[in-house]
C-alpha cells in the first residue's frame, strides 16, 4: 500500500507543483532537467538565455498574446547548501504559487529591494539554516556547498516566507542582479538569466508554443511542466510493476501462512470441535468462528499494515520534503485505501474456508475418545 | 409419557475389513421423567453409541428414539444440535473441557449454545459443585475432581431434562468417585432431570435404585443378534 500511495502521492504533488507556473523557457538541452532545475531546485542548471528573453516574447505577436507572465531565474549561487534564487520582486507581490494564494511573509519583514544585497527565505530553508530576520550571510559559489568557495558579497535577511509546501519553500530568494553581479560571476554573462518561468493566459498555448521553440527554433528549450513531470514518472512505471508483483506475493504468501496456521491449528483442536458440537454448537456456527478468526487476523494486518504506512510514509514524505521541498498529503483519500484493506480481507475470508471444512467436517463421536 | 422411549435401535460401523459391522441392537428401553437409571457393562460393548444416538450426535440405522415425544431419529442436525443444547446434558469420563477456557468460561460457553449467557447461573452452578474459589481457574490448575465437578455444572447449567453420563467416575479416585456420584445424582433431583448413567463400575451401578446390565440391553452381545 506504501508503495501505491506514495508512487501515485508523488506523481500528482510533483506534477502539480508547478509553483504556479504553466511552463519554463531556458537553453536548449533536456526539458527534464530545466524543469527539475527551474521549478524544483534540483540538478545543475543547463546554462543561461539572454537577459532580454522576456522583452522578445513581448515583442512577438505569438507569443504576447499566449504568455501572461513571464517571471526570470537566475541560480548559481549557494548558502550552506541551500539555492539563492535571483528573481525579481514580481513574484512575491503578483504571481500566485497556487490558485488565490500569493507568497506571504511570516512574522515581520519585507520583500527584498531589488537594487539591495536583500534576501528573502523560504520558510524550510530559514528553519534548516536558523536564519532569521535581520541575518546577515555571505552566499557561495555554485549549486553545491563548498566551504572554501564562499563570495564576499553580504545579504541580509529582510524576510521569511510563510510555508507553501511547495520547493520555493526550501531556497533563498534574492534580487535578479544579486546573482548576476555576485562577486567573482563572469562579467559577460551578467546579463544573463537562467530561465524564465511561465504563466501562459491559456494551456492551449502550449500547443503552440512546444513546436516553436523545441521544434522550429534553436535556441531555447520550452518545457511545459505538467507533462514532463508525468513523463518522468513514467519512465519509473516498470518499477512500479515489479513492486505491485512483490505486494501481491506478500499478501499471498501473508494468507497462505494464516491458512496453513489455521488448518494445523483447527486439525489439533478437532477433539475441541467435537467438544463444542457435542455442547450444541451447529456446524455452521464453527464454520462462522473459523472464518471470523482468519478474518478477524486479517483485519489486524489491515491495522498493522496502515500503522507501518503511516510511519513509511511519514519518513518517506520528510525525506522528499527536505530534498525537494515538496509536501506530500498522507491523510489525501486514495482509492487503494479502499481496495487494500478489502483485497486482505477477501484473502482472510479465502485463507479461512479450508480450516472451516475441517470444522464443518469434524466427526463429533470419533472425536470425543474414549468410548465405552 | 417416558422421558426417552427406545424401540428397535440399530447402529453399524465400517468395518476395517470391508462391510458394517454391527455394534448396536436395542430392542426397548425406556426412562421416565425424573429417574435415575444406571447402565453397566464392560468397556467397549457400545454403551457410548448408545448414548450418541440418544444425544443426538450419531443417527441410528434403523428404530426409534422418541425424547420428550419428538423422534430423533430422521430429525435436521440443527434440530438435534439445538435439542443437545437446551434440553440433553452431557457428561464424559475425560471431562472434556476447554483447557484455554476458565471454568466459568467453560460453564457459560454452554450457555451460549442454548438460550444465552447468563454468568450469575453459571457462578451459582460452579457454587453448587463447591467451586466458588475456583470460577477464573483453567482446567489444568484444577484436581481431577475438580475438573469432573466443572463438568457436572456444564451438563447442567441449562437445566436439562435428561443428563447423560458416560463413565463420568472412570478417572476418578475412590472417595471422589463416591462424591461424584452423589452430586450429579443430587443436582438431577433439584433440577428433576432424568439421568441415564454409564458405567463398568459395580459399585456405583449398586448406588442406584435402578439399573440394567447393556449385555441384557444389547442384542448383539446378548447373543440373540449376529453382529452383521
Amino acid at each position: 500500500m506504501s508503495v501505491w500511495v506514495l508512487r501515485a502521492q508523488a506523481e500528482n504533488t510533483f506534477a502539480n507543483s508547478n509553483c504556479g507556473f504553466d511552463a519554463v523557457l531556458g537553453p536548449r538541452g533536456s526539458q527534464l532537467q530545466l524543469v527539475l532545475n527551474s521549478i524544483f531546485h534540483l540538478e545543475a542548471s543547463p546554462g543561461t538565455i539572454p537577459g532580454n528573453t522576456a522583452a522578445m516574447l513581448k515583442r512577438n505577436p505569438l507569443t504576447r498574446n499566449a504568455v501572461k507572465d513571464a517571471i526570470p531565474i537566475a541560480v548559481g549561487d549557494n548558502y550552506k547548501g541551500y539555492r539563492l534564487v535571483g528573481t525579481t520582486s514580481a513574484i512575491f507581490e503578483s504571481h500566485e504559487y497556487a490558485e488565490g494564494k500569493k507568497f506571504c511573509l511570516a512574522g515581520q519583514g519585507s520583500w527584498f529591494d531589488e537594487g539591495k544585497k536583500e534576501a528573502v527565505a523560504g520558510s524550510f530553508a530559514a528553519g534548516k539554516l536558523g536564519l532569521e530576520v535581520g541575518d546577515t550571510f555571505k552566499p557561495y559559489h555554485g549549486l553545491t556547498y563548498v566551504e572554501t568557495s564562499q563570495h564576499e558579497d553580504v545579504y541580509t535577511l529582510v524576510g521569511i516566507l510563510e510555508s507553501t509546501g511547495t520547493p520555493a519553500d526550501r531556497v533563498i530568494w534574492i534580487p535578479l542582479k544579486g546573482i548576476q553581479t555576485m562577486d567573482g560571476h563572469r562579467d559577460d554573462l551578467q546579463d544573463d538569466i537562467s530561465a524564465l518561468l511561465i504563466t501562459l493566459r491559456s494551456k492551449k498555448a502550449i500547443v503552440m508554443l512546444d513546436p516553436m521553440f523545441n521544434k522550429q527554433g534553436k535556441d531555447f528549450t520550452f518545457a511545459s511542466i505538467t507533462p514532463v513531470m508525468t513523463q518522468f514518472f513514467q519512465k519509473f512505471s516498470w518499477f512500479e510493476k515489479v513492486l505491485e508483483l512483490v505486494a501481491y506475493l506478500v499478501g499471498i504468501s501473508a494468507a497462505a501462512s494464516v491458512l496453513a496456521i489455521l488448518y494445523n491449528i483447527l486439525n489439533e483442536k478437532r477433539r475441541e470441535i467435537a467438544i463444542l458440537r457435542s455442547l450444541g454448537a451447529r456446524r455452521g456456527t464453527l464454520v462462522s468462528i473459523v472464518i471470523l478468526q482468519s478474518t478477524g487476523i486479517a483485519f489486524l494486518g489491515v491495522l498493522l499494515s496502515f500503522g507501518f504506512y503511516f510511519i513509511v510514509a511519514s519518513a518517506a514524505t520528510g525525506i522528499i520534503r527536505e530534498q525537494t521541498g515538496v509536501v506530500l498529503d498522507l491523510f489525501k483519500f486514495q482509492e487503494v485505501f479502499i481496495w487494500v484493506p478489502a483485497g486482505m480481507l477477501a484473502l482472510g475470508v479465502i485463507s479461512g474456508i479450508m480450516p472451516a471444512v475441517v470444522a464443518y467436517s469434524t466427526e463429533v463421536s470419533r472425536n470425543l475418545a474414549p468410548t465405552s | 409419557m417416558p422421558l426417552l422411549e427406545i424401540k428397535d435401535l440399530v447402529k453399524s460401523y465400517p468395518s476395517p475389513e470391508g462391510g458394517m459391522l454391527k455394534v448396536l441392537d436395542v430392542t426397548d428401553f425406556s426412562l421416565e421423567e425424573g429417574a435415575m437409571v444406571a447402565i453397566h457393562g464392560e468397556s467397549g460393548g457400545g454403551k457410548t453409541t448408545f448414548l450418541h444416538l440418544i444425544a443426538g450426535i450419531l443417527q441410528p440405522d434403523s428404530g426409534s428414539i422418541l425424547f420428550e415425544g419428538r423422534e430423533l431419529a430422521g430429525m435436521p442436525e440443527f434440530e438435534r444440535d439445538r435439542l443437545r443444547a437446551t434440553s440433553i446434558g452431557y457428561i464424559f469420563q475425560t471431562f472434556n473441557l476447554l483447557q484455554g477456557f476458565t471454568c466459568l468460561e467453560n460453564v457459560l460457553l454452554a450457555m451460549g449454545f442454548a438460550d444465552g449467557l447468563d454468568e450469575g447461573r453459571a457462578r451459582e452452578m460452579l457454587v453448587r459443585v463447591d467451586l466458588a474459589n475456583r470460577l477464573d481457574h483453567f482446567p489444568r490448575q484444577l484436581s481431577i475432581g475438580q475438573q469432573q465437578r466443572v463438568a457436572v455444572a456444564r451438563a447442567l447449567v441449562n437445566k436439562p431434562s435428561l443428563v447423560l453420563a458416560d463413565e463420568p467416575t472412570g478417572n476418578l479416585d475412590p472417595v471422589n468417585k463416591d462424591l461424584a456420584v452423589e452430586l450429579i445424582k443430587g443436582i438431577c433431583k433439584e433440577n428433576g432431570a432424568g439421568l441415564l448413567l454409564v458405567s463398568h463400575d459395580p459399585k456405583v451401578v449398586s448406588e442406584f435404585p435402578s439399573s440394567v446390565s447393556w449385555e441384557t440391553m444389547n442384542n448383539i452381545l446378548a447373543g440373540k443378534d449376529e453382529p452383521a
